[in-house]
C-alpha cells in the first residue's frame, strides 16, 4: 500500500468517531467502496488507461481530510472570486476544498425566479446527517433502480477507474443533489464552484444532476483558484448525470488550479431524445484527469464531448473518453484540442462503442495537439470498437507545432515572436472556450488562458 | 533609401545559390520594377528583404535609409524590418484560421505606432481609421471581420496585402507578384490603391512577370533580373521591349558579354 492510502486509511480512522450519527446504509456504502479501493491500489502505468499518466507523484502524498469549516481559511483572493460569481445570474453551489459551504452559495440578483422552487438541491453532508437523511436514501435508492435498469453497470464501460471511483465512494460526505423537475426550462445557470484555501487536504465530493423529461439545464462546474504547485491537494469528484427523455443538458467543466492533483469523472446517462452537450476545459493542475464516460440507451440521442487542455511545466493533463452507443439512430461528436508548453504532458484516450444493433449511428472523433516545445509530449489514442455495419464513424488526430508560414506572415507586419505565437495559440483555443455558454465561465477561461500565454 | 552591394543567397540547408551577387539602388518617390523569367530569383529577393528564414545571404549588404540614417536591414528580425518601413505583399499570402483581419491589422499597427513613438490606438478608434482605408480601396467593411484570408478569393487576398499596406504606409513596399491571378477589374482596383499610397517619400518595388500592371502603376526603372544577377536596367520602355521580344533577347546580350569577362577572369586567375 502507498503513504497516501495508508495516510487516508488513518484519516478514516480518525473520523470515525464524528461518523457516529450516519445512517447505516451510507457506513455500507462508505466501507464496501473502502475495501474496493484498497483491494486494487492505486493504479499503476502497467495498467492501460494509465500507461501514460503515472501516479507516482499521488501515492507520495500525505491524504489529509479536510477541516470542518475550512471556509475560514479563504484568502481575499478567493472571496472576491466568490462575490463576483454572486454577482451573475446563475445559482452558485460554492465548494471549499471540497466541502459544502452553504452560508457561500445562493443565487445571483439576475437570477431565474423559479430556480429555488423548481430545483431540488440536497446538501449531502446535511442531509446524511438530518432527518432528510430518508428522502436522500429514496433518490439514492431511485437512481439505483435506474442504474440497475441500465443494460450494462456505468462502470463496465470504463473498468479500470474503478479505484479512483471507489476512493470518491469510500469518503462520501461532500456533495450536492440536484433534481430538475420535467418540462422545467432553467435559464440560468448551476454552478459548482470549487475554491481551494491552499491547504494540504484531500477532498471527496459527489454530486448528482438529475433532468426530468423534457427539462433543460446548464451546469457549470469549476476547479479555481491557484494553489502552490508544491501544494499536497487533491480532490476526487464524481459528478453523475441522469437526462430522462427528451431532456437537455449542456454542461461547461473548468478545471484551472495550478498546484492540485484532480481525479473527475462525468457520468451520463443519455435516454430517446435527450441531448448532452460537455465543454471541458483542462487548463491547469499538477496531475489532471478527467473521464467522461457517456451510454446512450434511447433513439435520437445526441451527445457532443468538446475540449481544451493546456498544460505546462511538468503538468500532466489526461482526458479519457468514452462513448457507449448501444441503440439504433444517435449521434455523438467530439472535438479535443491540446496546446503543450514546455515539459508537460496531455493525453487524450477517446473510445467509441457502437453495438451491434446500434444501426445508423453517426459518431465522429476529432483530437488536435499543438506542440509549443520539443519536450513535451502528447499521446492521443482513438479507440473504436464497432460492431455494427450500418454507421458513419470517423476519427482522427493530428499533433503538430505552429505553421512557420503563419509565424512568419505575422512577424512580417511587425508582430513580434512571441506576440505571433501567443496571437497563434489563442486563435487555436479560441474555437472551443468561445463555445463557452456561461459568460462568467469564459471571463474565468479567460483569465487562466492569459496565465497560460504569459 | 535601400542600396542592395553584390547580394548572394542561398536557399537554407542547401547549397543552391540563389542571388549571385545582385546591385540595386531605390531612392525615396520611385517605383521600379523587376521583371524576369521564372526562377531568376525574383520572389527570393523579396522574400530576402523581409528577413525569411528559409533563405540565407551568403555576401553582400544591404542598407535601408531611416531618418537619414544607414541601417543594415539584413541584421534585422522581420518584424523590425517592417516597423523600419518594409513591407512585402505576398505572392501567396498565407491564411491564418481563427485570427480576424480586424485584430490582426491592429495588433500590425500598433506594434509599428510603438516603434516610432506613436500612440497605440484603442479598438475603437482604429475601427473608424479601418473603414477609412476600406473606402479609400473601395473595400467591403465585412472583410475585416473574417478570419485573416481565410476563404478569401485569390482576388481578396491580393486587396488585403493592400489593406494591410495602406494601413501601415511603409517607406518601402515590395509588391510580389500582386498582378498574378488578377482579373482586370481586381488589377485595376489593386493598382489605384498602390497609386494612390505613393509618394515623395515612399518607393514601391514591383516584382511581376507581365507589363499589364506596369500600364497601371508606371515604374520610373525597370530591371531585368536573370540567373540572381540584374543583367539589364532601363526605363518604362525596357517593359514594352520585353513584352514584344521576351527575354531571349536581352538574355543573349548578357551572355555574350558574361562569357567575355568570365574568359577574362579565368585568364587573370590563371596559374602562374
Amino acid at each position: 500500500m502507498t503513504s497516501f492510502l495508508e495516510t487516508l486509511a488513518s484519516e478514516r480512522l480518525a473520523r470515525t468517531a464524528s461518523d457516529k450519527g450516519l445512517p447505516a446504509w451510507v457506513k455500507t456504502l462508505r466501507d464496501h467502496a473502502w475495501q474496493t479501493a484498497i483491494a486494487a491500489g492505486l493504479p499503476t502505468t502497467r495498467h492501460e488507461s494509465w500507461k501514460f499518466t503515472s501516479l507516482r507523484p499521488l501515492s507520495a502524498l500525505t491524504a489529509k481530510l479536510p477541516e470542518s469549516a475550512p471556509w475560514e481559511f479563504l484568502d481575499d483572493e478567493a472571496m472576491n472570486l466568490l462575490r463576483e460569481s454572486l454577482d451573475t445570474a446563475g445559482l452558485n453551489l460554492v465548494f471549499v476544498d471540497g466541502v459544502f459551504a452553504h452560508d457561500l452559495s445562493g443565487a445571483g440578483p439576475e437570477a431565474d425566479d423559479s430556480l429555488h422552487d423548481a430545483v431540488l438541491i440536497e446538501d449531502l453532508a446535511a442531509a446524511l446527517r438530518g432527518p432528510a437523511s430518508n428522502t436522500l436514501q429514496g433518490l439514492v435508492a431511485a437512481m439505483d433502480a435506474a442504474k440497475s435498469k441500465l443494460p450494462v453497470p456505468l462502470a463496465h464501460v470504463a473498468p479500470q477507474e474503478q479505484t479512483i471511483a471507489s476512493l470518491g465512494d469510500s469518503m462520501i460526505s461532500e456533495g450536492v443533489m440536484i433534481q430538475i423537475p420535467a418540462g422545467k426550462n432553467l435559464k440560468s445557470a448551476i454552478r459548482m464552484i470549487h475554491v481551494s484555501t491552499g491547504r494540504a487536504t484531500s477532498g471527496f465530493s459527489r454530486h448528482i444532476l438529475s433532468l426530468g423529461a423534457g427539462s433543460t439545464a446548464r451546469l457549470t462546474e469549476c476547479y479555481l483558484k491557484n494553489v502552490p504547485s508544491d501544494a499536497q491537494l487533491s480532490q476526487f469528484v464524481t459528478t453523475d448525470v441522469h437526462l430522462s427523455e427528451n431532456s437537455r443538458l449542456r454542461h461547461d467543466r473548468l478545471l484551472g488550479r495550478t498546484g492540485e492533483f484532480h481525479f473527475g469523472a462525468t457520468n451520463v446517462v443519455v435516454p430517446a431524445g435527450a441531448t448532452y452537450h460537455s465543454l471541458a476545459l483542462n487548463l491547469s493542475a499538477r496531475i489532471g484527469r478527467h473521464n467522461i464516460t457517456a451510454m446512450i440507451t434511447g433513439e435520437g440521442a445526441d451527445v457532443i464531448l468538446d475540449g481544451l487542455t493546456t498544460s505546462r511545466a511538468d503538468q500532466v493533463l489526461d482526458t479519457q473518453s468514452a462513448i457507449d452507443h448501444r441503440v439504433p439512430h444517435t449521434t455523438s461528436r467530439q472535438l479535443y484540442k491540446s496546446l503543450l508548453k514546455e515539459t508537460s504532458r496531455s493525453v487524450f484516450s477517446g473510445k467509441i462503442f457502437v453495438r451491434k444493433n446500434a444501426q445508423k449511428t453517426a459518431a465522429f472523433q476529432q483530437s488536435k495537439s499543438l506542440l509549443l516545445s520539443n519536450d513535451a509530449e502528447v499521446d492521443a489514442k482513438p479507440q473504436l470498437e464497432i460492431e455494427a455495419d450500418d454507421v458513419r464513424c470517423s476519427h482522427g488526430a493530428t499533433v503538430a507545432q505552429l505553421n512557420p508560414d503563419e509565424m512568419f506572415y505575422l512577424q512580417s507586419r511587425g508582430i513580434p515572436h512571441a506576440k505571433a505565437e501567443a496571437m497563434l495559440c489563442e486563435a487555436f483555443a479560441a474555437e472551443i472556450w468561445q463555445t463557452a455558454q456561461d459568460p462568467w465561465l469564459e471571463a474565468r477561461a479567460r483569465t487562466e488562458l492569459a496565465r497560460f500565454f504569459a | 533609401m535601400l542600396t542592395i552591394k553584390n547580394l548572394k543567397a542561398k536557399v537554407a540547408d542547401s547549397d543552391k545559390e540563389i542571388l549571385k551577387g545582385l546591385n540595386l539602388e531605390i531612392n525615396a518617390g520611385e517605383v521600379h520594377a523587376i521583371m524576369g523569367p521564372n526562377g531568376s530569383g525574383k520572389s527570393t529577393l523579396s522574400k530576402i528583404l523581409a528577413g525569411h528564414p528559409d533563405y540565407e545571404v551568403t555576401g553582400g549588404d544591404v542598407n535601408l535609409e531611416v531618418n537619414f540614417r544607414q541601417k543594415n536591414l539584413l541584421e534585422m528580425e522581420p518584424e523590425e524590418r517592417a516597423r523600419n518601413g518594409v513591407f512585402l505583399a505576398y505572392q501567396y499570402p498565407v491564411e491564418i484560421p481563427g485570427v480576424s483581419n480586424a485584430e490582426f491589422l491592429r495588433a500590425a499597427f500598433n506594434e509599428i505606432c510603438k516603434a516610432q513613438g506613436a500612440d497605440e490606438m484603442d479598438p475603437l478608434e482604429f475601427d473608424d481609421f479601418l473603414k477609412t482605408k476600406l473606402k479609400f480601396l473601395d473595400m467591403s467593411e465585412t472583410f475585416i471581420s473574417r478570419a485573416v484570408n481565410v476563404d478569401f478569393s485569390g482576388g481578396e487576398k491580393k486587396r488585403n496585402e493592400i489593406l494591410q499596406m495602406a494601413v501601415l504606409s511603409p517607406r518601402l513596399a515590395i509588391l510580389d507578384e500582386t498582378d498574378s491571378g488578377l482579373d482586370v477589374d481586381s488589377l485595376r482596383i489593386v493598382s489605384e490603391g498602390v497609386n494612390k499610397l505613393r509618394n515623395k517619400n515612399n518607393a514601391v518595388v514591383l516584382i511581376t512577370h507581365y507589363q499589364r500592371i506596369l500600364n497601371h502603376i508606371v515604374p520610373d526603372h525597370v530591371h531585368v533580373l536573370y540567373k540572381g544577377r540584374i543583367i539589364k536596367s532601363g526605363d518604362k520602355t525596357l517593359a514594352l521591349q520585353i513584352e514584344e521580344n521576351g527575354y531571349d533577347a536581352i538574355i543573349k546580350g548578357y551572355e555574350k558579354e558574361h562569357q567575355r569577362e568570365y574568359e577574362k577572369e579565368n585568364k587573370t586567375s590563371a596559374p602562374k
